[in-house]
């Protein structure tokens, strides 16, 4: 059987690449051939109309990002209100992974929308991206920067700067003609939105990173039609998927990034201690905040509490991390004992 | 049936009038949110959210009728120099047919979402803050249902008063 | 099998369309059928429920209705009167002056606005009318405007060129650089468009303007003040980075509507025109849009396109019939299906042959983005075409502009032709940034 699978991103994003393509080369590995799939470009679903594609079967398996869908999925967007916490990509793609399958409110607010989450994945810390140099907090006080969440703009606030709101694709024109004066964002996306040639300074900083991710969203009739034996092989492929993807993500992809943007002659400023320190203070401050915010925003009375089970993952799998030194294919092998070996896939998701 | 036109033509021009808001508000609000965000770097929040959600959904969907009713809508010409008074009489009952069904079906499938998205109380986040996007899916719908309603009574009382929108308003 | 419904899918637009079916109406319906056939009625409802929305809330797309009340603004308040009354004052010696300065204002425009539609659409409300004024067949003046306003996304800022950028992973300010030589390239071969179109036929482009003798000179050249005023607020604030080129449009209305003000020439009558029209483009084009990406995502989805962009990559081709057969797969594409959506479903089979080939991708983004804007303006789909239908319904039907385009895009065809045979062209301005 021929599966319909939409990354919602083009050919040379991670999310394609390296988990949407690895999908389409494990399916069959793991099914005996049973199962097979078919690329569905983000010129036919794109992220935007990801549920809607999934829920109508235009596609059968797609790359759901929560954020954009807070109301359908509040307890996953609490994730993403912990997005400054992260400080390796694979402790946070597998400990998200954990919480996500094991929460029962996560859990309830998928089946409300028919579908089953079969995984996570991070990007790699986010570092300031800008036109004028960053060392100091006093630096940052005034400074427009695009913020990709609210997390972000929390932050950014909180060091007198102005977080702004501007399109993916304007903020290359942004930043060139000093609309705004930079991002927050990871430095992978000097390649991925080319401001390897607008940006002028980058400084590493402890400032989070991307993982409110749904990687392999599978439609409920869908999964409802596989056998327990196919489920299985899903799971495992789909896995196998996910730490490639934040491999690539979190690690290859910012590497190849930097270099790019050294060539390019963008200089690497190191934080002052100071502001580094600040960082950290202000992120462990905003976890009590993120847990109010959720309480408030979202409605969810006990997210403190499942935010502290969030964060006791975190540094479950920072540790594991460690030690197989993020190393994908003993990531894979450890989120498969610890957190999908225990699933019952014909039960799973039901 | 002269009373039925006037009231049609009315209440098109009001629809014209939220459309025409829409625009004006989103030239204003964007102008306002360049200024803040030059003079005192606090640009007004959410605007990004509600030009798209709000502004455009609106200009774009709400004066469908009354584009319909104005002749707005772009056809391609090839056969109507083939076709005589008769004929085209004809022809504009079938396309008013077409149209019927198309804006209907666009109406009854947008409706459902805006009805889902009305229970889930869909909402996005514009930073910081919580911004409801639920009530503009329901604009979808209402400008596709009341073109639908437009080319039905086009369909059973054909004019061929307005073939092309003139201009002088 | 589902290639087939590709096809049936286009032969049935072919079809609605020649029934007078509106193109926007037509657009949706057969994507609709073709994927309720193809995978059931779910899926279609749901292309159906989701397309109008998601296309429309887009912050990109702002800029059209406010680069449009710009343009009408200026139109009915005569601020750009003045401007073509200098045009023809001082150049009615030249044959052609009126479109070839129209032409220019494309180009002029273009360096404000990334899109090659809102561009069309401001120029078409002030430059048409002038022109059809002047003894020009309307047939000539909208297919000239409507060719003229694909300048839009080859003279920067043009999101087209951004999203080739990051998609190809190629510098986006080279592709830039690029396109300003092309963008100016195609100017001037429409130019001479004009000037041929003068010489062979001037029953359709009269040599001279026809009301030039008329026009005071010395008040035509002081009259172009309040243009350039407006001019200079759009273009300083873009480049100077206080509003980036989606928002300029806001500005650029709001300015062109305190300027007429000032000038004391805004009346309420004016201002209603303005909107309406505004309203009326805006509307029927947005429609026309949620139909084009529908017709998008559908023949995405039956892998037609896939099928078409795949015979590309067949045995080893040599250069030339390789760029052959890029031309045309894009003229092909770009018959029905919207920019964007043409250049997500042949980038991912193209590039990987072009740098197997050792083809530069910066000259391949200026002519990729060369050739999805001709697709603006070829039948049966041609998105400027049905914007100047809307800006200048009073003087040409669909048919009667999709004729006036034709020598434009032979002459189209001719810098696609140079493009090729001569790479350096496009690469000599992008070779001197290293
Ligand atoms: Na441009
Ligand atoms: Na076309």
């Amino acid at each position: 059987r021929e599966l319909r699978i939409a990354p919602g991103a083009p050919p040379a994003h991670p999310s394609n690449s390296h988990l949407y393509q690895k999908m389409v080369e494990y399916l069959p590995e793991e099914s005996d051939g049973r199962l097979t799939a078919k690329v569905l470009g983000p010129e036919v679903v794109g992220l935007g109309q990801m549920k809607d594609a999934l829920q109508t079967q235009i596609a059968e398996v797609g790359n759901l990002l929560p954020l954009y869908f807070p109301a359908d999925l509040p307890m996953m967007a609490v994730t993403g209100q912990l997005s400054l916490i992260g400080t390796n990509s694979q402790a946070m793609g597998a400990a998200v992974t954990e919480f996500i399958v094991n929460c029962a409110p996560c859990q309830e607010e998928m089946k409300k929308l028919g579908f089953v989450f079969l995984g996570s994945g991070a990007s790699d810390v986010y570092e300031f991206m800008t036109t004028k140099p960053v060392r100091t907090a006093e630096d940052l006080k005034g400074l427009r920067l695009r913020s990709g969440g609210a997390p972000w703009a929390r932050l950014a606030e909180h060091f007198g700067a102005a977080p702004a709101q501007i399109s993916v694709l304007d903020q290359f024109e942004a930043i060139n003609s000093g609309t705004i004066d930079g991002t927050m964002a990871s430095v992978a996306d000097m390649l991925s939105f080319r401001l390897v040639e607008v940006v002028k300074y980058v400084t590493p900083a402890p400032l989070g990173l991307y993982h409110s991710t749904s990687n392999f969203t599978v439609a409920k009739p869908t999964w409802d039609s596989l056998s327990a034996e196919d489920r299985a092989a899903m799971v495992r492929a789909a896995n196998r998927a996910n730490a490639d993807f934040t491999n690539r993500w979190g690690r290859d992809m910012p590497e190849e990034a930097e270099a790019a943007a050294r060539e390019a002659g963008i200089e690497f400023i190191e934080a002052d201690p100071s502001l580094i320190q600040a960082i950290e203070d202000f992120v462990q401050a905003d976890i009590k905040t993120a847990g109010e915010f959720s309480r408030e925003q979202f409605g969810i009375s006990d997210a403190p509490e499942q935010i502290q089970q969030f964060l006791g993952l975190v540094e479950k799998w920072q540790a594991i991390a460690a030690e197989v030194d993020s190393d994908p294919e003993a990531m894979a092998e450890r989120v498969y004992e610890e957190v999908w070996s225990k699933v019952d896939v014909s039960t799973y998701g039901g | 049936m002269r009373l039925l036109y006037r009231l049609q033509d009315g209440f098109l021009a009001l629809l014209a009038l939220i459309g025409a808001l829409a625009i004006v508000a989103l030239m204003i609000h964007v102008v306002t949110d360049v200024a803040l965000r030059n003079t005192t770097n606090t640009p007004i929040p959410a605007t990004y959210e509600i030009v798209t959600n709000y502004y455009m959904i609106a200009l774009a969907f709400v004066p469908l009728a009354w584009v319909e009713r104005r002749g707005g809508m772009v056809q391609v010409e090839v056969i109507e120099p083939l076709l005589n008074a008769r004929a085209l009489l004809w022809s504009d009952r079938l396309v008013a047919l077409v149209s019927t069904i198309v804006y209907g079906a666009l109406t009854w499938v947008t409706w459902l979402t805006a009805l889902k998205n009305f229970e889930t109380g869909v909402f996005v986040m514009a930073q910081n803050l919580a911004f409801p996007t639920w009530p503009a899916y329901f604009l979808v719908p209402l400008g596709f249902g009341l073109a639908a309603l437009t080319t039905f009574i086009r369909m059973i009382l054909p004019r061929r008063d307005t073939g092309h929108p003139e201009i002088a308003g | 099998m589902s290639v087939a419904t590709g096809f049936a899918g286009i032969i049935a637009l072919f079809l609605l369309l020649a029934l007078r079916v509106p193109v926007a109406l037509a657009l949706i319906a057969v994507p609709v059928l073709g994927i309720a056939w193809l995978l059931g009625w779910a899926p279609a409802i749901g292309l159906l429920s989701s397309t109008p929305f998601s296309f429309v809330a887009n912050w990109t797309l702002s800029a059209v209705p406010m680069f449009l009340l710009m343009g009408f603004l200026a139109f009915h308040t005569g601020l750009t009167g003045g401007l073509f009354d200098a045009a023809k004052a001082v150049l009615r010696r030249i044959p052609g002056a009126l479109a070839i300065s129209s032409i220019f204002a494309c180009s002029g425009f273009a360096a404000v606005c990334g899109s090659s539609l809102a561009t069309a659409a401001a120029m078409g409300r002030i430059a048409i009318p002038e022109m059809v004024k002047s003894g020009y067949s309307p047939s000539f003046a909208t297919g000239s405007i409507a060719a003229g306003g694909t300048i839009g996304a080859l003279i920067p800022p043009s999101i087209l060129m951004i999203v080739y950028g990051v998609f190809a992973e190629t510098s986006v300010i080279k592709v830039f650089v690029g396109g300003i030589t092309i963008g100016l390239l195609t100017a001037l071969a429409y130019s001479i468009v004009v000037l041929l179109t003068c010489w062979l036929r001037p029953d359709i482009a009269p040599p001279r303007p026809l009301d030039a003798e008329k026009i005071d000179r010395r008040r035509a050249i002081l009259d172009i003040w309040p243009v350039l005023l407006l001019m200079l607020v759009v273009f300083g604030g873009l480049f100077s980075g206080v509003f980036t080129a989606t928002e300029a449009g806001a500005v650029g209305a709001l300015g062109a509507i305190l300027i007429s003000l000032a000038m004391r020439r805004l009346t309420w009558d004016i201002f209603k025109t303005s909107m309406i029209e505004t309203l009326m483009t805006s509307s029927s084009l947005f429609i026309i849009g949620v139909g084009a990406s529908m017709f998008t995502r559908f023949l995405g989805l039956t892998g037609l396109t896939g099928f078409i962009s795949g015979a590309v990559s067949g045995a080893g081709l040599g250069y030339v019939e390789l760029m052959l057969i890029v031309v045309v797969l894009y003229l092909l594409l770009g018959m029905f299906m919207e920019p964007f959506g043409a250049m997500l479903v042949t980038l991912p089979v193209l590039l990987p042959i072009f740098k197997a080939q050792g083809i530069d991708l910066v000259w391949f983004g200026v002519l990729c983005v060369k050739l999805l804007e001709i697709g603006m303006i070829t039948p049966p789909v041609g998105l400027n075409v049905f914007v100047i239908r809307n800006v200048a319904s009073e003087y040409a039907t669909v048919v009667q502009i999709f004729k006036g385009v034709i020598p434009f895009l032979l002459a189209d065809l001719v810098i696609v032709a140079v493009m090729i045979s001569f790479p350096a062209i496009v690469l000599f301005l992008p070779s001197l940034m290293n």
